[in-house]
């Protein structure tokens, strides 16, 4: 399973723990949008491309 | 996969990552769904807002636009019609949107009588659990939140349906005797009667007070268990009739 994590601010221990956590097991990475700049079209294309994707605050 | 990118807007801090991320979508062909609910409802009188229309569908949780003080102003809101604030309706659409691969089938209020040859037909139904508002809603007795929400509403589906069981899935392991969150000692009860627990008069409750009411004088559903679904298994537990949760008795 390919998992994709975005994180939309910079991520606290609890954030990092929970994403190392969850993708422990299998193919996970991770998008972030609190640096410029982001290439959005790309991460339309990465939402695409996992089985699952979780956004994180 | 789907071509439609359903996204839930649940905060009000970044409007900027919504418009961008939905331009992109759009740019690239694809269906962009948007529900605002929560504390995102805000962002719906963001004067960026209105660059969203045009390149996604709309909607609107109507509970969470009222419990935010915004009643009054839906006509401000650009793009959004008076159907699209659909409270659970948009949460059923894209529930049953990830639930395609295995049947997964969004139905509305008209479609409950054919449940028995769906269910038959291999389908898994997927329906919003908020009593259909169209004409009239039971004003609450305070504040602004209606009082027969999703839990009531599954609960009058499976008695009008004639159901065997009402089984409610939740993020907590069931009903407890007091918030277990904030309180370390607070314990899980396993079985009990309507009428004790409106005995028991609690200021919070994992399901609506209004159910109970509902259950105690109920046809056909005699008892309704909660369970918490973030457990694998628990669903299945539930619909053998196994202990696993809290079961309330009528």
């Amino acid at each position: 399973m390919k998992e994709l994590h975005i994180l939309r601010s910079e991520p606290d221990e609890t954030v990092e723990k929970l994403t190392a956590s969850m993708s422990a097991d299998h193919t996970a990475s991770i998008a972030v949008l609190y640096e410029d700049p982001v290439d959005w079209a790309a991460l339309v294309d990465q939402i695409y491309e996992n089985d699952k994707v979780v956004c994180w605050w | 996969m789907s071509g439609t990118l359903g996204i839930l807007v649940s905060s009000d801090k970044y409007m900027d990552h919504v418009v961008n991320l939905t331009q992109a979508a759009h740019a690239k062909g694809k269906r962009v769904s948007l529900f605002f609910t929560g504390k995102g409802v805000l962002l719906t009188l963001d004067p960026r807002f209105g660059e969203l229309t045009g390149k996604a569908k709309l909607s609107v949780c109507d509970v969470s636009f009222r419990a935010n003080g915004l009643h009054g102003r839906e006509a401000e809101v650009p793009g959004v019609g008076f159907k699209d604030f659909a409270t659970q309706a948009k949460n059923a659409e894209m529930l049953a949107l990830l639930l395609s691969p295995w049947g997964g089938t969004r139905i509305k209020g008209e479609d409950l009588l054919d449940l028995p040859i769906m269910l038959k037909l291999g389908f898994l139904p997927v329906t919003h659990g908020t009593p259909p508002y169209g004409l009239f809603e039971h004003p609450p007795g305070t504040g602004l939140i209606p009082p027969h929400r999703t839990d009531t509403g599954a609960f009058l589906m499976a008695e009008v349906l004639g159901a065997k069981s009402c089984i409610l899935v939740k993020n907590v392991d069931g009903l407890f005797t007091a918030d277990p969150t904030t309180e370390p000692d607070a314990q899980l009860i396993t079985d009990i009667t309507a009428d004790e627990l409106l005995d028991m008069d609690m200021e919070d409750m994992v399901m609506e007070r209004k159910l109970l009411y509902l259950l105690k004088d109920a046809a056909h559903i005699k008892e309704v268990r909660i369970v918490n679904g973030h457990e694998r298994g628990n669903i299945i537990k539930a619909l053998n009739g196994e202990e696993v949760g809290t079961i309330i008795r009528a």
